[in-house]
């Protein structure tokens, strides 16, 4: 198989979320996932950004449709190596225009779970997931 | 990068019948709920997880939000898209076929699940 140039390196090829305000969202996600390794690669056309480790696996876009982002139920979770990591995620992301929904700490519904929520400028929903 | 997705529904069961058909064409062996009821597909280092929303609302599918699976055929692909269409989902985008983009190409195919959340499964071509 070809190595992927488009890959989360998981099951995940890729995810999408939808912004409102793109400069309000590439902003956020500049902030809270620096700390996890993953960085801003760019525009990707007029009405897209591109997140990733070493090749794009997060795109923040505006809807196809033209409409706002919207959603219940859905949780895109990135993948922390540490606690410490997890704590900067939610940090970074409280001071660049996200708002809580789960501070970081431990998950008691499984053995060594810590994590910590955050809504995106648009209200989507993110964590950041580790194991200890 | 990920960890994992979770993904909302509104009927558990339609849901299962979906998931465990397309996961299924991954390798993902059938899903019981868990002690919430949820779902839980675990591939290649990550987890697919339905589930009823928390706040007890609707599950809505995420506008603008799509769920990528890396696959290994073009095969796997095709599979994927008529089990998932077989199961209580809908074919979306244009059909399973090649799309070619700025930096490579790929097989891929696109269907909503049972609840309207958007999926797409993808096969790097090789270059």
């Amino acid at each position: 198989m070809a190595d992927p140039v488009i890959s989360g390196n998981e099951v995940f090829s890729h995810t999408c979320l939808g912004a409102s305000d793109l400069a309000a969202s590439t902003a956020f996600y500049d902030a809270a996932l620096a700390p996890l390794g993953i960085k801003n690669m760019g525009p990707f056309g007029d009405s897209c950004f591109l997140y990733g480790k070493d090749k794009p696996a997060f795109l923040v876009l505006k809807p196809g449709n033209g409409e706002a982002p919207s959603g219940n139920g859905v949780t895109i979770g990135f993948a922390a190596a540490t606690p410490a990591e997890v704590d900067a995620f939610h940090a970074a992301g409280l001071g660049a225009g996200g708002t809580d929904e789960g501070a970081a700490g431990a998950r008691g519904h499984l053995p060594g779970a810590y994590a910590g929520y955050l809504r995106d400028p648009a209200g989507n929903k993110v964590c950041a997931y580790t194991f200890v | 990068m990920f960890r994992s997705v979770v993904l909302g529904s509104n009927d558990i069961e339609q849901s299962k019948r979906f998931y465990d058909a397309v996961m299924g064409v991954l390798g993902c062996p059938p899903a019981e709920p868990n002690w919430r009821g949820a779902l839980a597909y675990r591939n290649k280092g990550a987890g697919l997880m339905i589930s009823k929303p928390i706040n007890g609302q609707p599950a809505s599918p995420a506008n603008g939000g799509t769920i990528a699976l890396d696959l290994d055929s073009v095969e796997q692909v095709r599979a994927w898209h008529d089990a998932g269409v077989a199961n209580g989902g809908t074919s979306a985008e244009d059909p399973p076929g090649e799309r070619t983009y700025p930096t490579s190409k790929v097989f891929s195919a696109y269907l909503r699940d049972p609840d309207g959340n958007k999926l797409c499964a993808i096969y790097q071509l090789p270059a």
